[in-house]
């Protein structure tokens, strides 16, 4: 019997299609920042034969940084990387359990402004897609509170993950902007690490809304 | 010729030290005569020696033991001693010859600096001589007490006393100077008092107020030997076969003394709380020096003696040495040193053998013997029986001597079989002690767990308010303490010589204890366990039982006169005095007299071997009945606090009439219990066959429910023919009875359990279905399987457990658990096909259970716990240890141990109830196929875990391409048998 394929490396080549694919490697006036804010996870329901809890990932910072350029005077494309360092969690009635988890996206977006690039202050609408890779960090142990609905799982899932955003870029200074923007990563549950029991299934799509202020260089 | 001597010197010590003699303890220095005292002078290294028929002092090195000179003296020197300054040595002379030889009674003053000599004659015969601290000599003759001041040669009259009879010259032939001379005498170290001792008195003398003391005595035996042996301060002293204190109360004596006058001596060490004694006993005896506890003789070792010892000894300063007039002149012995001489040492007294009717396995166990010096001795061990045998019989210490008892050569018995093993030596200078084999064997309804306690016990007292029960051990002379709830020796108190019975004080605060060699009853606080003043006995009287109603304590004793009686106990004065009368009966009852005293206080029994019985009424302060309606008694004896009192079988009324008897049950009663309106009673045969107990009613005076026990109650004697061994907790969870290897705790409802286990299903312990494998854990349901829980972590595993056992194919297996629902075992590895079960219990036997049996059953233990999760099955992630559950689940390059049983036979072979081994590993015969989800995993092992016993293991790697998901089948197969657990794998 031939072994399956190991499913290990799948991240990193969705990761190199998406680089591939990016049209801003070839464009002109670049920027380049970081951004730093905070990810906030509405929780997702879990229903099954032991009844119902929550699940999701735990109020946490996020950390980005971003490559773009302005290709046109009102459209404009970056790529990102955010690390989102937040514990897995699961609840039902007053009873909660958390477990060590972290999420890392990359992903491209498109960003139409509402002002020509000269203007000192412009507003600016995102959409794209990328990756996300969600983990689970914490100890495993043989029994885990809430087990009846969920696991939480020391293991990793990649998944395609949508970002759509908007925010506002000030030029300050020589070649500088600061900006305020919030994300919503939408990605489909990561059932892997926080993994639905027996019987149980987690309802719909993981939404990560991310403000964030950004601090960038133009070169 | 300097360096020759001092080798000699050393030598002679070295021969000395070790004992000199093969097989004696001491060195014997002939002097050509008959000595008659002795007096040390370590100041100038020499001992004196009054060499009584050569007239002659010997003077005797204490290096090399050797004769330094003589020193010729006016004839027949009989007592001599050195003034403390060391000026003088002071020479009696007793040579009361009748006309026509010419008798001398005098003195004779030596200057030891000078070597001037002064003689001086004496009115009467002189009989011993000591000083004082002061420099004085106090002289006793057969007249008077003088005080003699060397110094300027003033002799003064102290006291006159009636003549003592002073034996006259010639003497019949083969009389020695303790036969001659009627006295002796000694003084403390510290030289402030001075006891001596004749044939019809005893003397105390104190230096500081000058007062002589003289307490008169009969005995019967004489008091010999003739020798007076006093401690550092004079507060205690020895004087023949007595022991006594400064008041001249005797606090213990040595037993059955043959009470010779010329065979024997003592000396005391205070600074060790030793009397080094050669004392004969009645039996008689090759001469043997004890090793004594001053306080009450015990004898802790008996040395053999090269002869015998015949007069007075000293101890020299450090207690090392101890010089004695012995047969050929003097003994040199190294008293101080007694421990580290060549003795053979038993590491126990007695080895307890417990067989039950589940295990007739052979069984052995191990003393050690050794030689106190730490050296070599040869040994020999005679004495084995069938079924009791030893190895090596013979050899040379140190060894381990194993003891091994084939049950099955005692055929149907039950009971305890008592071997005794003599182990002797051709070199060791001691009397090695007899070791004590007990065999019990037991059948399923002999009820009671005993403890073994070594010695001899003969009274036995539970305490009413504190959960205590009291031992009193006659040969150690001490009464062990022991709680009740659990059976550990609280406290150990130490008691008179040869106690004999027990008594609580009405207020329940003092235990007392009488003795049949001490003119004393013990006291102890029982809060503090500690021991009280004791109560001082009139001369004479030896208090052998005591009871104490709510008015008055009574004591039966024994007396050196004509008639034996019944004393009274004042407490408060720590004092006891004869009772004139006996109510209106003479106060003479006979030697073997027990009292007992009703729990409410209101009267004591007394209950004699010749038939009497006695009633003292407490509130009427007097015996108010005296009957006899047997010609003999013996046995249990109780009373209760209804009126009811029993003698032997004999239930009395509150008048002493008996109005019925109980059943024996073809025995002789050995212990009466009283609870409430009830009672217990127990019986024995022989002291080797299981005793009975049974309930008895006393208001009807009915038996029922006789119960046998596990082995027999302790039975009385010719000597001791009254036996109390029974007893009830105060926290009423048991009952104690004193049986022949120590004690038996019954359990209250030790009759109430009779009826028969039954086995309903028996399935592995694993998963608890039904395939079972040879080798693996069982678990066997039911009812009434135990009449306790018990669970055993001793290894091998025992065959009986609770007092239930299983059979398999008739022969017992190991067991781990035992309750009433459930009993987990293992199933023999030689075992195979189709096996009959039966399980054996108080209850009785349990009908035949059949089962068929697999070569293999693999079943994984589901007995893991995690959180609040139970039943998981124990199949562990070697990464973290954690059980695999769905929140630990397997990770692909895992190792992952299961563990479970039934997986058969092993090689090595691993015996049924022995723990799997580390080196080498038992691994399976047939090796298992273990997949998950149908990919085989590679098995690392597969065989018993190293340690416990019936328990299997597999260790399993599970490669990268193995599936995933919430539910894997994990399979283990393994011949024809397989099981399958449901995991959760992940990448």
């Amino acid at each position: 019997m031939r072994p399956p394929v190991n499913k290990r490396n799948m991240g990193s080549r969705i990761w190199i299609a998406v680089l591939m694919s990016c049209p801003a490697v070839f464009a002109q006036g670049w920027e380049a920042g970081v951004a730093a804010g905070a990810a906030v996870n509405p929780s997702s329901q879990v229903t099954g034969p032991a009844g119902k809890a929550s699940a999701g990932l735990a109020m946490a910072p996020a950390f980005g940084v971003y490559l773009g350029q302005d290709v046109t005077a009102r459209l404009g494309g970056e790529i990102r990387y955010t690390f989102r360092p937040g514990d897995l969690r699961l609840s039902s009635g007053k009873a909660k359990v958390t477990f060590g988890g972290e999420s890392h996206l990359v992903h491209y977006d498109l960003l139409v402004y509402g002002a020509a690039r000269q203007a000192p202050i412009r507003t600016f609408f995102a959409i794209g897609a990328g990756a996300r890779l969600t983990r689970g960090t914490g100890q495993e142990a043989s029994y885990q509170p809430l087990m009846q609905h969920a696991l939480l799982t020391r293991t990793r899932h990649v998944q395609p993950v949508a970002s759509l955003g908007a925010g506002l870029k000030m030029s300050f200074g020589t070649g500088r902007t600061l900006r305020v923007e919030f994300r919503d990563y939408v990605s489909p549950f990561p059932v892997k690490v926080i993994a639905p029991a027996g019987g149980a299934k987690i309802h719909g799509w993981l939404h990560d809304i991310t403000p964030l202020i950004g601090l960038g260089w133009t070169f | 010729m300097r360096t020759k001597k001092w080798l000699g010197i050393l030598a002679a010590w070295l021969g000395l030290g070790a004992g000199l003699s093969a097989g004696t303890l001491g060195k014997v220095v002939p002097i050509g005569g008959h000595a008659s005292d002795l007096a040390l002078d370590e100041a100038r290294g020499v001992l004196y020696v009054a060499n009584y028929t050569a007239n002659r002092i010997e003077v005797i090195g204490l290096a090399d033991l050797a004769r330094r000179t003589s020193m010729p003296v006016a004839a027949q020197p009989g007592s001599l001693a050195v003034s403390p300054d060391g000026r003088y040595l002071l020479v009696t002379h007793y040579s009361n010859f009748l006309p026509p030889a010419t008798a001398f009674n005098g003195l004779t003053l030596i200057r030891l600096e000078t070597g001037a000599r002064q003689t001086f004659a004496l009115p009467s015969p002189p009989l011993g001589v000591v000083f004082t601290s002061d420099n004085r000599a106090l002289v006793a003759t057969s007249r008077e007490f003088l005080r003699y001041e060397p110094s300027t040669g003033a002799m003064t009259l102290l006291e006159t006393i009636q003549e003592l009879t002073a034996r006259t010259l010639p003497a019949p032939p083969a009389n020695i100077p303790p036969q001659i001379i009627a006295a002796s005498l000694a003084v403390s170290r510290d030289g402030e008092r001075a006891y001596g001792l004749t044939d019809t008195f005893r003397f105390r003398y104190d230096r500081q107020t000058q007062v002589l003391t003289i307490l008169g005595y009969i005995s019967d035996p004489p008091q010999g030997p003739r020798v007076v042996s006093v401690s550092r301060d004079g507060s205690y002293y020895t004087a023949g076969w007595g022991l006594f204190d400064r008041r001249g109360t005797l606090m213990a004596q040595f037993p059955d003394p043959a009470g010779l006058l010329h065979v024997g001596s003592h000396a005391i060490d205070s600074d060790r709380g030793l009397v080094y004694a050669q004392v004969p006993s009645e039996a008689g005896e090759a001469p043997v020096l004890m090793v004594a506890d001053s306080d009450n003789l015990t004898v802790r070792e008996r040395f053999r003696l090269p002869e015998n010892l015949t007069g007075k000894s000293v101890l020299s300063a450090n207690g090392a040495h101890m010089y004695s007039i012995s047969a050929s002149g003097i003994m040199a012995l190294p008293a101080g040193d007694w421990e580290r001489q060549r003795r053979l040492t038993v590491s126990a007294e007695q080895v307890f053998f417990q067989s039950s009717f589940c295990d007739r396995r052979a069984s052995t166990q191990e003393v050690f013997l050794a030689d106190g010096a730490g050296g070599q001795l040869d040994f020999r061990v005679t004495g084995a029986t069938a079924g009791v045998s030893v190895s090596p019989a013979s050899g040379v210490t140190p060894a381990g001597l194993r003891i091994h008892v084939s049950p099955g050569a005692f055929a149907d018995r039950n009971g305890t079989v008592e071997v005794w093993l003599d182990i002797s030596s051709t070199q060791a200078a001691n009397v090695p002690q007899r070791l004590r084999v007990l065999v019990n064997l037991r059948a399923p309804d002999q009820r009671g767990t005993v403890i073994p306690v070594p010695g001899k016990l003969v009274d036995l007292l539970a305490d009413p308010v504190r959960n205590r029960v009291y031992v009193l051990r006659q040969d150690k002379n001490q009464v062990l303490v022991y709680d009740g709830s659990d059976y550990h020796l609280m406290a150990t108190l130490r008691t008179g010589n040869t106690p004999t019975q027990m008594a609580l004080t009405f207020d329940r605060r003092h235990l007392l204890v009488g003795n049949d060699n001490s003119q004393i009853a013990n006291v102890y606080d029982l809060e503090t366990l500690r021991a009280a003043e004791p109560v001082r006995f009139p001369a004479g009287h030896y208090p052998r039982s005591l009871a104490a109603s709510a008015r008055a304590i009574l004591a039966a004793s024994r007396t050196s006169g004509p008639k034996h009686t019944i004393d009274r106990v004042d407490l408060f004065t720590r004092t006891a005095a004869e009772l004139p009368t006996l109510g209106v009966w003479e106060n003479d009852i006979h030697l073997n007299t027990v009292l007992t005293a009703a729990a409410n206080g209101s009267s004591i029994m007394a209950a004699q071997a010749d038939g009497y019985l006695l009633l003292y009424d407490a509130t009427a302060d007097t015996f108010t009945i005296s009957r006899r309606d047997s010609e003999t008694l013996a046995g249990a004896y109780a009373a209760s606090g209804y009126g009811w009192f029993v003698v032997d079988n004999l239930l009395l009324n509150s008048s002493l009439v008996p109005v019925s008897s109980f059943g024996k049950t073809g025995g002789t009663t050995s212990g009466f219990a009283v609870f409430d309106q009830a009672g217990f009673l127990t019986t024995a045969a022989t002291a080797a066959s299981p005793g009975v107990i049974q309930r008895l009613d006393l208001g009807s005076g009915s038996g029922y429910a006789p119960t046998r026990m596990t082995e027999a109650p302790v039975l009385g004697t010719p000597g001791a023919p009254f036996t109390r061994t029974l007893g009830v907790l105060a926290s009423r969870s048991a009952l104690i009875s004193l049986t022949t290897s120590g004690f038996t705790a019954l359990s209250w409802d030790f009759d109430a359990f009779t009826v028969p286990p039954s086995i309903s299903q028996v399935v592995n312990a694993a998963d608890f279905r039904a395939p079972l494998a040879p080798g693996g854990l069982m678990a066997v349901f039911g009812s009434r399987l135990s009449p306790t829980n018990a669970a055993s972590s001793e290894m091998p595993l025992p065959r009986a457990l609770g007092e239930s056992c299983l059979l398999v194919n008739g022969a017992a297996v190991p067991m781990l658990f035992a309750s009433p629902g459930q009993i987990n075992a293992q199933m023999p590895f030689e075992a195979s096909g189709n096996v009959t079960l039966v399980l054996y219990t108080p209850g009785g036997v349990s009908g035949t259970y059949h089962t068929q049996l697999s070569p293999t059953a693999p079943s994984v233990f589901m007995s893991g716990t995690a959180g609040p999760l139970t039943g998981l099955p124990t199949v562990v992630r070697a990464a973290n240890g954690q059980l695999v559950t769905a929140a630990n689940p397997i990770r692909r390059g895992d190792t992952v141990v299961a563990y479970l049983t039934g997986m058969g036979r092993t090689w090595p072979v691993v015996e049924s109830g022995a723990p799997a081994p580390y080196h080498p590993l038992a691994e399976v015969v047939e090796t298992p196929v273990v997949t998950l989800g149908g990919f085989e995993l590679p098995v690392a092992y597969a065989g018993l875990t190293p340690g416990l016993v019936g328990v299997n293991q597999i260790n399993v790697r599970v490669p990268s391409y193995a599936p995933t998901g919430m539910s894997v089948p994990l399979v283990i197969q393994q011949g024809g048998a397989a099981t399958s657990l449901p995991v959760r794998v992940i990448e």
